[in-house]
């Protein structure tokens, strides 16, 4: 218990003027750990000299008891006055100052009632040992342990003890003290006078004491100042980074983009965002079961994204793949994500985002390209085919007159049989079958009705020439890709976009001899179409005002287990400035009504993200361009092969 | 609504006031009664052991029937104890103190005084001891105070000092008082007649326990 506050060393407690407040607030720490220090060794001297009192009666009763046990009248003795004094006065001494020492340790009136009970002890051990000067040793040594209090009024107290006994029973028995029995007034001073040296060391040695207390002092409050700024420091940081970690959470987890990390060796995914249930409708288990891969993803993309997420493990070059999930509710969803690899290649981590709709859209997009493609054809296509049927129909009126001719000779001749055979045949019939022969002109007709048949039939075969195309082009877009023979359909793309290039530009192919390719056919004829369109007008665009005539070059070749097409045109070429932007979508430098800027960003997307191709081109100005696109034969990984875009 | 009781107000801190100052009061009141008895315990101690005993008048010449042989022209010192008396003990340490310092010119006898009817453990005691240790003293066993009476010792640790005449030169303690060593008047003057010198004092008083000899008239010194 700490009933009193611990006299702390005066200091200036108050601000000085112009001390900035800081500076007030830590002098005021000072004084709270000093004075903490202070109390806490003061309850310690408290404890300590508790015991010494306790041991100082037992010692004392065993003085009296050796000593002076009895007093003595001849024969005849009792119980020394030293033996009860020991006993009574030891204990009203010693149990005072116990009881103070527990109940109010640290308090100044404990530790002036120590110092004047210990200084009464010394003037009690002095009398049981008969004065001997030995014992008079244990007042200095008294004072010594008070000194441990810090406390100068403690030793002053002491010290008025020791005066006040030596003064008082000097003047009441000057002998018992000074040994003569008319002192000089003085003599009490000669005796406590080693009592004053040792306390004037000791007072310097406690203020010593005391600045070393107020520098560890000083020292604590610094450190707690210093434990204070780090703690704040660490609870503003604690802040930040939680704040930071909600931020980046709130950007992981509530955008449309999911987080995911999956193990490189097992492709388990450990981690994926919770969007990922809201957005793909598939629980965070289906996410990290073993048999996602399995489960959720479409069996066409799942051994080709697998491959591309082996190339990341080993390749730690960052990817991008596409494929498709089966959702809980048997809704497929298209879903692309950059894939990276931890440093340590064990980790994949990604954002996957949701690109169905991009999908859906992107396809609209081909459709309605491909009906636009389809749409500007019409006319040239409607042309093509117009044009032999003119002259079947011309033909086929032709053969049909020769026939009522023929037809009307043969009747005359099975008139002119019948007679025969009846033996009437005279001359008038003989004249008319001859008028007839000569209406009928038999041997044009025996001339040029084969020849019409043959134009008919060359025209029926040019125009099933060009439906059998259109049928190719118009391939309608099937989910698998099929094995076809692709200078077959560069052949038929040829033949309904002639309408685009005949009139300024010859076409020269050199197909050479491919396998099949497995591919998207509809695609791939959109692709040559958009190349051959673009070459078209490029051509138009050099040639127009002269009398010259383009050129485009349809070449294909077998590279490896890829195949390449290119299509070259020497037109008017691509000006540098906007080479960067060519695959961009809506990106056109044709006038309104041309092109709609989708042509190449559409080509791109089905030679690089549908079929895993690549697609580039080599330009000049006042030159050409030549655009080439490879596929691979086997439709095989979806490697994402950026189109490069040489300078 | 009443506040809580644990709850300080101000009825509650208007009563702990006096309450505080009641119990500084009485801590007060503790304290000085601590300090009176704790004084008064060690004043009526100081006066016990300032309060001398019996000095009975000494003969003035050196007894004739004295069993203690006189020497003629040496000074003699004769020291009365009572064997379990603790006061001894201080007196006989003066004497071994003003004995040591300079040999002695006179002849020490330490008189043991033995009361009637006491047992023989009372010639063995540490006072005894302490009597024969002390540098050319001679030891008496005073039987039934014999010797006492001619002396007329009546204190434990009282001196007597007849110089080379067989006069009476001190009678008293050499202690400043009971049971109590340390320099006083009486042991300076014991010191100088042992020494030959001139004493400052012949009588001082003597603190010790009763021989439980009868008291005789003090004598003039």
């Amino acid at each position: 218990m700490n009933a009193a506050p611990p006299a702390a060393i005066a200091l200036p407690l108050e601000p000085r003027s112009g001390t900035d407040p800081t500076e007030h607030d830590f002098q005021l720490d000072v004084e709270r750990h000093l004075a903490a220090q202070l109390d806490q060794l003061r309850c310690r001297c408290d404890r300590q000299f508790a015991w010494l009192m306790a041991c100082q009666w037992v010692i004392a009763l065993a003085v009296a008891l050796v000593v002076s046990p009895r007093a003595w009248e001849g024969a005849t003795s009792s119980i020394h006055v030293h033996v009860w004094f020991a006993g009574l006065v030891g204990g009203v001494l010693t149990l005072p100052v116990a009881w103070l020492a527990r109940w109010r340790p640290g308090a100044a009136t404990t530790r002036h009632a120590v110092a004047i009970a210990q200084m009464l002890w010394s003037a009690i051990l002095i009398h049981l040992t008969g004065g001997r000067i030995e014992t008079h040793f244990h007042v200095f040594g008294s004072i010594a342990f008070l000194a441990f209090y810090r406390d100068r009024s403690v030793i002053l107290t002491a010290t008025l003890v020791v005066v006040a006994d030596h003064l008082l029973r000097g003047l009441a028995f000057p002998q018992s003290v000074y040994g003569v029995p008319n002192p000089e007034w003085w003599r009490f001073l000669e005796h406590a006078g080693w009592v004053l040296f040792e306390i004037a060391v000791l007072v310097a040695g406690i203020a010593g004491a005391q600045r070393d207390m107020r520098s560890l002092a000083v020292g604590d409050a610094k450190l707690e100042a210093t434990n204070d700024s780090i703690e704040r420091t660490v609870l503003l940081r604690t802040r930040e980074l939680a704040e930071s970690r909600e931020q980046l959470r709130g950007l992981l987890e509530t955008t449309r983009a999911i987080p995911w990390e999956l193990d490189a060796g097992t492709f388990q995914f450990g981690y994926v965002g919770p969007q990922a249930a809201r957005l793909l409708d598939l629980p965070p288990e289906a996410w990290t079961a073993p048999t996602f891969w399995q489960e959720r993803v479409v069996p066409e993309d799942r051994e080709r994204t697998l491959a591309a997420l082996r190339r990341v493990a080993a390749t730690r070059a960052d990817e991008e793949v596409e494929f498709r999930l089966r959702c809980a509710d048997g809704r497929v969803a298209w879903v692309r994500s950059v894939v990276s690899a931890s440093e340590q290649g064990s980790r994949l981590r990604g954002v996957l985002v949701d690109v169905t709709e991009r999908r859906r859209l992107e396809l609209e997009l081909q459709q309605s390209q491909k009906l636009e493609s389809v749409g500007r054809l019409a006319a040239g296509v409607a042309h093509e085919i117009n044009t032999p049927v003119q002259f079947v129909c011309d033909s086929i009126h032709y053969v049909r007159g020769s026939c009522d001719d023929l037809f009307s000779l043969i009747a005359r001749y099975r008139e002119a049989t019948d007679a025969a055979r009846a033996e009437r045949i005279d001359a008038t019939t003989l004249r008319a079958l001859a008028e007839a022969e000569r209406v009928a002109d038999v041997e044009y007709a025996l001339e040029h009705v084969p020849r019409a048949l043959d134009r008919s039939l060359e025209g029926l075969g040019r125009i099933a020439t060009i439906v059998s195309s259109m049928k190719e082009f118009a391939h309608p877009d099937q989910r698998e890709m099929v094995a076809i023979d692709l200078n077959r359909a560069i052949e038929s793309t040829l033949a309904i976009a002639r309408g685009e290039y005949k009139y300024v530009a010859d076409v020269a192919t050199d197909l050479g001899e491919l396998p099949p390719v497995v591919c998207h056919a509809g695609e791939v004829n959109q692709v040559v179409l958009n190349l051959l369109v673009n070459a078209a007008h490029a051509i138009a665009d050099a040639v127009r005002g002269s009398e010259r005539r383009g050129r485009i070059a349809v070449r294909t070749r077998k590279d490896g287990d890829d195949v390449v097409v290119s299509i070259a045109d020497d037109g008017a070429g691509i000006p540098l400035e906007v080479r960067p932007r060519l695959f961009e979508p809506f990106f056109t430098t044709k006038e309104v009504g041309r092109g709609t800027g989708q042509g190449l960003a559409i080509a791109r997307a089905i030679v690089v993200e549908r079929h895993g191709g690549s697609i580039s081109f080599e330009s000049a100005v006042g030159v050409g361009t030549t655009f080439t696109f490879r596929l691979p034969v086997h439709g095989a990984s979806r490697a994402a092969v950026v189109a490069s875009v040489p300078s | 609504m009443s506040a809580p009781s644990s709850l300080p107000t101000a009825a509650n801190a208007a009563n702990a006031a006096p309450a505080r100052r009641c119990a500084g009061l009485g801590f007060a009141l503790l304290a000085l009664g601590w300090v009176a008895a704790v004084s008064g315990a060690f004043a009526a101690l100081a006066i016990y052991k300032a309060t001398p005993g019996v000095l009975a008048p000494a003969p003035l010449d050196w007894p004739e029937a004295s069993s203690i042989a006189r020497l003629p022209g040496r000074a003699q010192l004769l020291c009365f104890v009572l064997p379990h008396c603790p006061c001894a003990e201080a007196t006989l340490a003066e004497l071994s103190r003003l004995l040591s310092a300079r040999p002695a010119q006179a002849e020490v006898h330490v008189v043991i005084a033995l009361p009637p009817g006491v047992d023989p453990s009372w010639r063995e005691t540490a006072i005894v001891a302490a009597a024969s240790e002390l540098p050319g003293a001679h030891l008496t066993f005073d039987v039934d105070l014999v010797e006492s009476a001619r002396f007329g010792a009546t204190t434990s640790g009282q001196v007597l000092v007849y110089d080379g005449a067989g006069r009476l030169a001190f009678r008293g303690g050499v202690t400043p008082s009971r049971g109590h060593r340390g320099e006083n008047a009486g042991s300076d003057a014991v010191a100088a007649l042992v020494r030959g010198e001139a004493a400052q004092h012949s009588v001082w008083p003597v603190f010790g326990c009763e021989l439980a000899t009868p008291l005789a008239e003090e004598a003039p010194p």
